[in-house]
């Protein structure tokens, strides 16, 4: 585990899930306002991306050895 | 309390008491599989536990009664804006990345049983340990009361009022008090995995239903456009730091609930547990997300409940599909099974926390020489008292206190530092989270029971949670005392 660069990639992509940069309804993606539609993906894609960094980061130590 | 009509038939309630007796027989085979008489076995059953077992009891604690109940409930008050609730139980994943490799092995070594024994073995500071066992201890005891309300008003409505609100909290407590101190954590987790399963089939369940019936996002936009087309509007600034902030609350908090950390403990090998966490990465979008989404067609489909209707969403979403005819009893039973084993798995775990911080982080450090034994025995029967204790609180306790005991996360997130800092920063003194610890439960308390009692300062100043704020004091405050610390030397 490298935990400095896995905080900052989870707290990076933790605080993209917040629909900062939205500020009106009338834009849609996929017939939802778009703020909404931001909500759910970056949900889903946050939850992708932390199945990748314990693939890819978390070696079991048993395993290590 | 009487209501007028119970949810389901003679039949559906005769199943459900089988289901809830049935979790007896578990916690007895629980407690046959026993391998030892010692706190290991009885609290973090033996340090052994399967990826299936660890996956589905880490799950059916996390999602709780409220998850089922009032993130629906919340969702109709909200509409989109409780899409938060998804990544608040995300960020709580993403913090266990962070500290449960490390801690499970620190685990292994030194045989910690609860959340304060690491803080003990990093810190060895008495006033530390004692100090963060007691937050934990108060957020698990704000915890079990809730849900045990919550429970006794499942079992009202369940039977329209035939089972007393008192009668209901007692019958399932007593089950569940039973089962727990039968098999300990092995009971528990068994009954977990069975409650988990049942938690998730009757989510999907009524979330395809409500797909193949109203026609899913496509039907509520349509629906909440028209109703109330308020709910369709982005957060505010000041609504996106509390959205932020939640998701904090998330991360520090949920993560660090001391049931959770003691299944960090029970693993069976660091390979069960990183499979076990890497599958709950994605419950949030299977059970939240789902959850969330019954609650915006509940908004679709009843436009205008109060606060106090609005909690009974989901119910009224099932009634719904029931009178509809594209659910029959056997899905009302399954969903109201799934509802009464969220809300006991989680009281049974916190139960056995609860009882496991009292043995082993107050009676044990005072009473060193005691027998594994002795303090297995003394923690079954402290389990019994603190039910006994909890099921009077929510039969008796008035209304007023209880709008005082939705402070959990606030006080719960104030152990952070000591356990990411601690960790990771061999530098950092015991002396400095004690304070900052200190620093952060006094500000937060402040600012929550001040709110709750009535004074005029916000629950959340300018959009952050008071535990929040009261996390960064903290955080602040470590900050400070190691760098005058450091001056000094």
């Amino acid at each position: 585990m490298i935990p400095r660069k896995i905080l900052l990639t989870i707290w990076v992509a933790l605080a993209c899930t917040v629909p900062w940069w939205f500020f009106d309804e009338s834009t849609r993606w996929f017939g939802l306002p778009a703020w909404v539609t931001y909500a759910i993906l970056s949900a889903i894609i946050y939850s992708c991306m932390l199945g990748l960094v314990i693939q890819k980061y978390w070696q079991p130590e048993e395993d290590a050895d | 309390m009487q209501t007028d009509s119970a949810l389901l038939g003679p039949g559906g309630i005769a199943f459900l008491g089988a289901y809830v007796l049935s979790l007896i027989l578990i916690g007895w085979l629980g407690r046959r599989a026993r391998t030892e008489n010692s706190l290991s076995d009885f609290y973090l059953a033996g340090r052994g536990m399967s990826f299936l077992v660890l996956f589905l009891t880490l799950y059916a604690t996390q999602y709780s009664g409220n998850t089922l109940v009032g993130f629906a409930g919340r969702a109709y008050r909200e509409g989109f804006h409780a899409l938060v609730l998804v990544t608040l139980l995300s960020g709580a994943v993403g913090a266990f990345i962070l500290y449960a490799p490390k801690l499970y092995r620190l685990s292994k070594q030194f045989n910690f049983i609860t959340p304060a024994d690491f803080i003990h073995h990093r810190f060895n500071n008495n006033r530390l340990t004692f100090f963060a066992a007691s937050l934990c201890l108060m957020a698990l005891a704000n915890y079990v009361l809730t849900n045990l309300k919550a429970i006794g008003y499942i079992v009202v409505a369940v039977t329209g009022g035939a089972i007393p609100f008192a009668y209901g909290v007692i019958a399932l407590s007593l089950v569940m008090v039973i089962y727990e101190t039968l098999g300990g954590m092995r009971s528990v987790a068994w009954t977990d995995a069975l409650q988990g399963s049942i938690l998730m089939v009757g989510v999907l369940t009524i979330f395809i239903t409500i797909q193949g019936e109203y026609g899913g996002f496509a039907f509520i936009y349509d629906q909440i456009q028209t109703a109330d087309p308020s709910k369709l509007i982005p957060p505010t600034f000041s609504q996106k730091l509390t959205w932020f902030s939640t998701v904090c609350l998330g991360f520090f908090g949920i993560s660090l609930y001391p049931h959770a950390v003691q299944r960090i403990y029970s693993a069976r090998n660091e390979g069960t547990l990183r499979r076990s966490i890497q599958v709950m990465a994605f419950m949030p979008l299977v059970t939240t997300l789902f959850m969330v989404v019954v609650g915006l067609t509940a908004l679709a489909l009843f436009p205008g409940l109060d606060r106090q209707a609005s909690e009974g969403a989901t119910l009224l979403v099932l009634k719904d599909l029931s009178a509809r005819g594209a659910i029959g009893t056997g899905v009302m039973v399954l969903f109201l099974s799934a509802t009464i084993a969220a809300i006991m798995s989680t009281v049974d775990s916190a139960l056995l926390s609860m009882s496991s911080i009292i043995t082993k982080d107050f009676y044990a450090r005072i009473k060193p020489d005691s027998s594994q034994a002795y303090l297995t025995k003394l923690g079954k029967t402290i389990s019994w008292g603190i039910m006994a204790l909890s099921v009077y609180l929510a039969i008796a306790l008035p209304q007023t206190i209880w709008r005082l005991l939705e402070i959990k996360l606030e006080l719960l997130i104030q152990i952070a530092p000591a356990f990411f800092l601690g960790l990771y920063f061999k530098q950092i003194k015991s002396a400095s989270i004690f304070s900052g610890m200190v620093v952060g439960t006094v500000f937060a308390v402040g600012i929550m029971v001040a709110n709750k009692l009535g004074v005029d300062i916000p629950a959340k100043p300018w959009g952050i949670h008071a535990g929040v704020w009261g996390l960064a004091l903290n955080m602040a405050t470590i900050f400070i005392a190691e760098k005058l610390k450091k001056d000094k030397s």
